[in-house]
């Protein structure tokens, strides 16, 4: 419902005012520590096209690792990839206005940075071939592709899931599954909390993760609707 | 649920019952997925980001997009031939045509109307820009031919100023 108030609140309000309007409306967010998840595509899209600098640098943090993972199945120089990873952006700024379905968002980067990075493939000079980028489809199949956006969108979940949860909870997950792991001694001097305390507030964190708005909702998405979250090997 | 108390400790767990059972193997299953979440942001490099967010300054209001129709260096002829210093650039919108030729440490271009627009003002001024920031002009002579000085590389567009309006083409990689 919040998200659909941005949006909607975006599409009337004159230029100038979105960013005021987008930075205030957190704070009416549900009390203390507990977000929920950020604004939708849509309407971070939508404060985009408005000139919203934060809601194009979330856009940016939510789709860059996908970016990165489409674009890094292609050979390239560090130097050429960085230059895929620019243009996918610049697109992305040329095309906010016109596109039809943001919500599409994460389809249309994927699929420009896929296009792009075989673009630069052929065109760099370094590849000199009479079918040029036929080799280089190898790892950019659909089968791979569909699959790059698939965990792109359980790792946005997963990520939108934490930022659900209380500061403290949040912080102790992100030490537990850090690479490498951080050691309870360590975790116990960071968060000022007593090492046999660390287990059983984990067991909590992960199922209060597994029962925030975002988790169900991919859980469901992906495994279908059931009691508790679901037990189906989660993938 | 009492949820509306306002002493409520941020540490208050409203969502997990008192006869909390851990599930070991879940537990494992979901630090494994979200150890893998926040490791995907991190494998990114740092200057990605900073690129990605700069993109946004060029975000332009109401001007109309060139797009690149023909790129010399795409069909691979170039290459094969050996005569890889030229690339021979076509972009097309607003009722403009604009055909580049890079090579030789210059970039020589015509602009003229495109084939539904043929009487079009086809002359002005064409700014050549870097994502850096630099940037490099020249005026068409009256049937639209321009030269620019310089050989550049990276995340280039055109500028076309003409009749009043502006227009620019897509990014290209040089």
């Amino acid at each position: 419902m919040y998200h659909r108030l941005v949006t909607v609140l975006c599409l009337v309000v004159e230029p100038n005012s979105t960013r005021a309007l987008v930075a205030v409306l957190p704070t009416r967010r549900p009390p203390m520590d507990q977000p929920v998840a950020g604004p939708s595509v849509a309407g971070l899209v939508a404060a985009a096209r408005e000139g919203d600098t934060e809601a194009w640098d979330q856009l940016v943090d939510r789709f860059l690792p996908l970016v990165h993972s489409v674009v890094s199945r292609v050979r390239l120089s560090a130097a050429d990839a960085a230059d895929v990873n620019q243009t996918v952006w610049l697109r992305l700024v040329e095309h906010l206005g016109s596109l039809r379905q943001p919500e599409a968002l994460p389809g249309w980067l994927a699929t420009t940075a896929r296009r792009e990075a075989l673009r630069a493939a052929t065109t760099s000079g370094r590849v000199v071939s009479v079918e040029p980028g036929a080799h280089l489809l190898e790892g950019v199949d659909d089968v791979d592709f569909d699959d790059l956006l698939v965990d792109q969108e359980r790792d946005q979940a997963m990520r939108d899931a934490l930022a659900e949860l209380p500061a403290d909870r949040r912080r102790l997950l992100e030490l537990l599954v850090s690479e490498p792991p951080t050691p309870y001694d360590e975790i116990s001097s960071i968060l000022g909390m007593p090492i046999g305390s660390i287990g059983p507030t984990r067991a909590r964190a992960l199922a209060q993760l597994r029962k925030t708005r975002a988790f169900r909702a991919w859980h469901e998405a992906t495994a279908g609707p059931d009691q508790d979250g679901g037990d189906r090997r989660v993938p | 649920m009492s949820h509306d108390d306002p002493n409520v400790e941020p540490s208050f767990e409203p969502n997990v019952e008192p006869s909390f059972e851990p599930d070991l193997e879940r537990d494992l299953e979901t630090e494994a997925i979200l150890g893998k979440a926040l490791a995907a942001p991190r494998e990114v490099p740092p200057e990605w980001r900073v690129a990605a967010q700069a993109a946004f300054t060029w975000r332009t209001v109401d001007e109309e997009l060139l797009a690149l129709v023909h790129d010399s260096a795409a069909d691979g002829v170039a290459a094969v031939r050996g005569d890889a210093e030229a690339r021979t650039l076509a972009f097309s919108g607003g009722g403009l045509t604009l055909e580049v030729e890079l090579a030789d440490r210059r970039i020589q271009g015509q602009l003229d109307g495109d084939a539904a627009s043929p009487g079009m003002d086809a002359t002005g001024e064409v700014t050549f820009e870097h994502v850096d920031g630099r940037t490099r002009s020249a005026t068409t002579d009256e049937t639209g031919f321009f030269t620019l000085a310089g050989e550049d590389h990276g995340l280039v567009r055109f500028a076309v100023r003409t009749a009043g309006t502006r227009l620019v083409t897509e990014w290209i990689v040089l």
